[in-house]
């Protein structure tokens, strides 16, 4: 008898049938990689809140007609891609960083006796997000969904539309540069 | 479906992965997370919120009821009463309160005006609805207080005819009540055909003044007359009388400003200028506030 946690796919027909714990469990288990899928990918911040929104108003409003032949993780980034890079068309992002996202503020915070170290971390992280932010949009999404969603290269193809080989391709690409960026 | 979660990392990989892992834990802000669950909330029915107020989901799987069968998702018990709360009610309390408003309204408006007049204008009433004591009562009050004779042209109309002339000059827009100087001519014509069949030769009737611009007046002037709505609180023994228009003309200080105008103007057409004349001087007396209308300057004169 195993005690196995409900997977994401019954959370959502569980909500869809009127379940609105089973949604709140949902949301705790995405809402943070959500959140950093998009605001990595969105600035000003509230951009992204704006987007974060908006994918889980159509999650939200798709929800009678969701029907689990995926994972819901693939049709939930699924959605987040086709929003950001519709936001990417409307208008070129800005690519600064600033020092929330950064982390500068919690770094000071943390090691305020150690200035020199947070600082350090600090520009490392700075120098992490801006060549993140430089890159072209494909690569960076196929890049954040691998390593930060460690998702297989068939589940990044299927949320963003392209074979595996492309994916690949783009991971490759992606690695080469931020490694140039940041050595 | 999870199971393709965990593809290996190679070594380039694995390294921007730990840098990637380092990055601050940006999380979503509370009032964020608080307007997506509120929308994800608001989105189910209020039935169904109901029934979920217990966690079902955040238990482990065995011990939690299955997930609900796709069929029952699509169930219509759980898509269409979504919004009818929502709408009926609002609907429901926008028609309620327009039309308890207008009640009000009519009834206020109602209080102050004329006995006799109809809530609903009677030029938009089919005649068939109009209330047949309602009618009545204001035939009565017509063939009271407006009596002035003149001789008609035709033979007196039938009274249907007469049911529709004296319903004609009540509609309730003020806009309408410019007209009524107009149309009261035909009222007073209808009942007199009822109530005077012989009455004397006169000349043709002076134009009348609207009642209600005299009507305001006499509470302005804090005159002895009754109070503005004396219309009401006639004697019923002057009511009774059909000939009022031949009583003393002292009597018309009992009647308010505008019913007193239209005794003179009674007076005048029944050939007594001489009772008309001091009627309205002392009309005049006792309301020095009080315009003379036009047509009965002349008796001021005499």
């Amino acid at each position: 008898m195993t005690n196995a946690p409900p997977t994401d796919e019954e959370l959502m027909l569980a909500y869809a049938a009127g379940d609105i714990a089973a949604f709140e469990t949902l949301y705790a288990r995405h809402r943070g990689p959500l959140y950093r899928f998009i605001a990595r990918g969105l600035s000003p911040r509230a951009t992204a809140d704006e987007c974060f929104q908006d994918v889980w108003g159509r999650v939200v409003a798709a929800r009678e007609r969701y029907v689990p032949e995926a994972k819901f993780s693939t049709w939930l980034y699924q959605i987040a891609n086709n929003l950001i890079i519709d936001q990417y068309r409307r208008a070129r992002p800005s690519v600064s960083i600033d020092d929330e996202q950064a982390g500068l503020p919690q770094m000071q915070a943390e090691s305020s006796d150690e200035p020199e170290p947070a600082l350090s971390r600090f520009e490392q992280n700075r120098r992490l997000q801006q060549a993140l932010a430089e890159l072209p949009d494909d690569q960076r999404i196929a890049l954040q969904l691998r390593l930060e969603q460690e998702l297989s290269l068939e589940e990044i193809g299927a949320i963003t539309g392209v074979g595996r080989e492309t994916v690949k391709s783009r991971l490759r690409y992606a690695l080469d540069k931020l490694k140039a960026r940041l050595a | 479906m999870n199971t393709s979660k965990h593809e290996p990392f190679d070594n380039e990989e694995a390294a921007l992965a730990r840098a990637l892992r380092g990055l601050p834990n940006i999380e979503p802000p509370p009032e964020l997370d608080a307007r997506v669950l509120a929308m994800a909330k608001s989105a189910l029915p209020k039935a169904a919120l109901a029934q979920s107020a217990a966690p079902k989901v955040a238990a482990p799987a065995a011990a939690a009821p299955a997930p609900v069968p796709a069929p029952a998702i699509e169930s219509a018990t759980n898509r269409t009463p979504r919004r009818r709360p929502w709408f009926g009610a609002g609907f429901g309390a926008i028609a309620a309160s327009v039309f308890a408003a207008v009640i009000g309204i009519r009834m206020g408006w109602f209080d102050g005006s004329l006995p006799g007049e109809s809530t609903v204008p009677a030029s938009s009433m089919p005649e068939s609805d109009a209330a047949p004591a309602a009618r009545q009562e204001q035939e009565r009050f017509d063939v009271d207080f407006i009596p002035a004779p003149e001789p008609a042209p035709v033979p007196p109309p039938p009274p249907t005819a007469d049911a529709q002339s004296v319903a004609a000059p009540a509609p309730a827009a003020a806009a309408s009540r410019s007209a009524a100087p107009a149309a009261k001519k035909t009222a007073p014509e209808a009942q007199r055909a009822v109530v005077a069949p012989a009455p004397p030769p006169m000349p043709a009737p002076a134009p009348t003044v609207p009642m209600r611009e005299y009507d305001e007046k006499p509470r302005e002037s804090g005159g002895s007359a009754p109070e503005p709505a004396a219309p009401v609180t006639i004697p019923p023994s002057l009511q009774s009388a059909p000939d009022t228009v031949l009583s003393p003309w002292r009597e018309d200080a009992a009647f308010p400003v505008n019913v007193w105008l239209e005794r003179i103007r009674a007076r005048v057409a029944a050939g007594d200028r001489q009772g008309a004349a001091q009627s309205l001087r002392l009309l005049r007396r006792q309301h020095p506030g009080i315009a003379v209308p036009p047509d009965l300057k002349p008796l001021l004169a005499q």
